[in-house]
């Protein structure tokens, strides 16, 4: 008894000493590191402290602390309300499909860039797949709304390969056809570039050791590649996990009309349409904070199976 | 550079050659001011001898950012500060996000000392004066505001608009004395009429033969674009219903979309899609892309701006053609009308913290004066506009500006949108003048006719903060529904015999107690 307190005084005391001695050794390091710590505090965890307002019935000119207290009130006008349902299935349904169509592309457009011998050409293909990142939303959307109508491009093609013509974004079971695979050209160029980068750490050695051992390049890929990927794919995949419930309103008031609010409408675009009304902040704070809960939630179990199938997690 | 250079050395030596007269011989009064004896107060221009520096929030117009950064730099403001003696000096949210940034500017305390768009404030205007932050106006008005003062008082429908309960008066407000006649009606192409040898439709049934004999004659991709939500009001007019609330016999607040003559609108625009008569593109085209195929030729039938089609009409080398609004039968009394209000946006209030509410105030005045209306109708005399035949004249710096398009010179050379005296779109539009008296006889087109009122149509009333936080709930809701289901029924998504089911739905939704606050805020405003 007497020895274990002892004992855990003593690794205590040695703990404190190491991170003493880890202050002095590392002094700059923690000098570097302090403006990004005050940043976070300052800009995100003191703001934090606003979420009240979604217990509230927040009035700029009443402040935090005076406005009234309406306890959980937005949150069951939000779950009461003829939509809900409908708003956050669609939410989690095009979140879902971004996951499973969406988050591979970048990593499959990695793998066959690696395979490209010739460094011009993927030059020349890296920089022609990153240009419809920097293309506004807005210009995106006009392009994909003008390309939709009965007499546009792709109904052109549909023509070709036998369909009808028809407005395609009249047509509820399209849109999260069109709203994910547009999603995907527009960000798998940018998205690769994080895999690229961890390929490109590879050590060339192993290649050379695994052809020698008689591997051909699938093997290598599949054997060398891959698991030197699974580390940002996890990652990746988690921190993807942790915004299932969020979907943001731009590109999704941009695209959908009423006869697609049954698979277009999200919580988000939702939100819009009644803030549009009123500036209704408290509302507002009261669905992005059921949605964090649930994003938090999701995170923590998907970090939480990750850590024990791959061994891999955030933390 | 030079250029500037010389404007500013002039413009310093204007300023110095009116301060030295003032201090000659307005000395004496403007002492007197100084120590409050009201009485001798001197109300003339400029309204200070010490140049003042008020901050000006305002929305800039998203025309306007093509070529300036501010409104500093707008002829007119330019003039202004020139003529009152105040510094200007302009704060402008970024565009598209007024709403976010006129809360945040709020939610800081930093309030400028004058806000234009002031009735985002949470709960409207009136809360703003309760709150403290915005300043009543009305011990100020007829002494500080003599012309904005006697605008108000000119008629009892522009007093009943543009003040508060008992005429409390706490913003200035864009006020149109004289009312424009209709500006949005169905048109259509004069050779396409010839060809269909129709003359222009006055019923809804002429209408339909005419989009008939197009679709025959395969003019264009489609022969008529259905307004985007697919409810068309100048069509739901011929039923006497308004997309909205309306008043139904001038007197009961009423929702247009689930009245019985909804549904033989929604069956007409039924037959008229599925027959091909209707754009099947038409919920994802937005009224300037409408447009655009309008005047390209590939639509020939449309429900838009009489002025804006006509000046691309003439660009194209044809013919437009505006109707009346149509009807069931001739001669059937329509009660709806979509021309304006006397009383406009751009509601301006005045800081409740500020330390010149004087000068801010008579500022303000100055755009209802007759030289100052003027200013801000027409701009600089002698170079946007010369005066002939006691008439003002655009010159062509306005309407033929090689650098500059004519929409744009609206924000620069003169001020379309402020609070202002404002005149009539045929006297100072440059839009509507583009093409001289042919471009107003196009607008002034059936606006005599005799049978048509709009006393179904709601004032502008508001609501209490309790009273338009419920309305938005419930209305958020039902608009979604609705504007589902109506394209649903148009387009034969949903058959029209759920029409009931439909109305039943909505009533769930709860549009009768909306309809009870917006008529309690109705009687509220006409009382």
């Amino acid at each position: 008894m007497q020895l274990q307190k002892m004992e855990r005084l003593q690794t205590r005391a040695l703990s404190v000493q190491c991170i003493k001695r880890d202050f002095i050794r590392n002094k700059y390091v923690y000098l570097m590191a302090l403006p990004i710590i005050a940043y976070y505090i300052i800009f995100h965890y003191i703001p934090m402290g606003g979420v009240v307002i979604a217990f509230q019935n927040y009035t700029p000119k009443k402040g935090f602390i005076h406005s009234d207290w309406v306890g959980l009130k937005h949150f069951v006008s939000f779950l009461t309300s003829y939509q809900a349902v409908r708003v956050i299935r669609n939410t989690l349904t095009i979140n879902i499909y971004e996951i499973l169509f969406g988050f591979p592309a970048p990593i499959l457009l990695a793998l066959l860039l690696n395979e490209i011998t010739s460094m011009k050409y993927k030059r020349v293909i890296q920089t022609v797949s990153y240009l419809p990142h920097f293309i506004s939303l807005v210009v995106i959307c006009g392009i994909i709304t003008d390309f939709s109508i009965t007499n546009g491009l792709f109904n052109d093609i549909i023509v070709f390969l036998g369909g009808e013509r028809s407005n395609l974004l009249m047509r509820k079971e399209l849109f999260r056809t069109i709203f994910v695979s547009s999603g995907i050209w527009q960000g798998v160029g940018w998205g690769s570039i994080i895999y690229l980068s961890t390929l490109s750490g590879i050590d060339p050695n192993l290649y050379e050791a695994a052809a020698i051992d008689g591997a051909g390049r699938f093997r290598q890929l599949l054997h060398i590649t891959l698991p030197a990927l699974i580390p940002t794919i996890t990652v990746l995949l988690i921190m993807r996990l942790g915004h299932i419930m969020s979907q943001g309103f731009e590109k999704i008031i941009l695209l959908y009309n009423p006869l697609t609010y049954e698979t277009a409408d999200v919580i988000s675009s939702y939100v819009y349409r009644r803030g549009l009304q009123e500036s209704d902040y408290s509302f507002g704070a009261a669905v992005g904070l059921f949605n964090s809960i649930i994003n938090v939630t999701v995170l923590i179990m998907s970090n939480y199976l990750s850590r024990r199938i791959t061994k891999e997690s955030l933390w | 550079m030079k250029r500037k250079k010389i404007k500013a050395v002039i413009s310093v030596f204007l300023a110095i050659l009116m301060l030295t007269t003032l201090a000659g011989c307005k000395k004496e009064s403007k002492e007197s001011a100084n120590e409050g004896t009201n009485t001798e107060e001197v109300l003339g221009y400029p309204i200070t001898k010490e140049p003042i520096t008020l901050k000006y929030w305002i929305p800039i117009h998203a025309l306007a950012t093509q070529f300036i950064r501010s409104y500093a730099e707008n002829e007119v403001y330019q003039e202004m500060e020139k003529i009152t003696g105040i510094k200007i000096e302009f704060i402008h949210p970024a565009n598209g996000q007024e709403d976010e940034q006129f809360n945040l500017m709020i939610a800081s305390g930093d309030i400028p000392d004058l806000i234009t768009g002031a009735a985002r404030y949470k709960g409207g205007i009136s809360m703003g004066v309760e709150d403290q932050v915005y300043l009543d106006l009305t011990p100020y008005a007829q002494k500080y505001a003599p012309d904005y003062y006697k605008l108000l008082n000119s008629n009892p429908e522009i007093k009943r608009e543009a003040t508060f309960d008992d005429g409390k008066i706490f913003a200035f407000y864009r006020i149109k004395p004289k009312v424009d006649v209709p500006f949005r009606r169905l048109v259509t192409r004069k050779d396409w009429l010839d060809e269909a040898g129709v003359t222009e439709p006055k019923t809804l049934a002429e209408w339909e033969t005419y989009l008939k004999l197009l679709k025959d004659k395969n003019k264009g991709d489609a022969p008529f674009i259905l307004t985007t939500n697919g409810m068309e009001g100048i069509i739901m007019g011929a039923y006497n219903i308004l997309p909205g609330f309306y008043l139904k016999d001038g007197k009961n607040v009423t929702f247009g979309q689930i009245q019985p003559e909804f549904k033989e609108y929604l069956t007409l625009m039924n037959k008229w899609f599925t027959s091909g008569l209707i754009s099947k593109d038409f919920p994802s085209l937005k009224e300037p892309q409408a447009i655009t195929q309008f005047s390209s030729g590939k639509t020939g039938v449309l429900a838009a701006s009489v002025d804006q089609t006509f000046n691309n009409a003439k660009a194209n080398n044809y013919q437009l053609v505006t109707t009346p609004f149509p009807r069931l039968k001739l001669g059937d009394k329509l009660h709806w009308n979509n021309s304006e209000w006397f009383v406009g946006g751009d509601e301006t209030v005045i800081n409740n913290d500020t330390k010149y509410k004087k000068e801010a105030v008579r500022w303000l005045n100055y755009a209802y004066s007759e030289e100052g209306a003027m200013l801000f109708n027409f701009g600089l005399k002698d170079s946007s506009y010369v005066m002939e035949n006691g008439k003002p004249k655009y010159t062509d710096k306005i309407l033929k500006n090689p650098k500059i398009p004519a929409p744009v010179t609206n924000y620069l050379f003169r001020m379309h949108f402020a609070p202002k005296l404002t005149f009539s779109d045929l006297e100072c539009v440059p839009g509507v003048l583009a093409n001289g008296q042919e471009s107003i006889n196009n607008r002034l087109k059936w606006s005599d006719d005799k049978d048509v009122d709009n006393t179904y149509v709601i004032p502008p009333i508001r609501f209490t903060v309790d009273e338009s936080s419920t309305r938005a709930r419930l209305m958020t809701e039902v608009d979604t529904y609705v504007n589902e289901m109506v394209l649903k029924f148009i387009i034969g998504a949903e058959p029209l015999s759920k029409f009931d089911e439909y109305v039943n739905n909505v009533k769930k939704l709860g549009i009768d107690e909306a309809a009870k606050i917006t008529q309690k805020a109705y009687e509220r405003y006409m009382k």
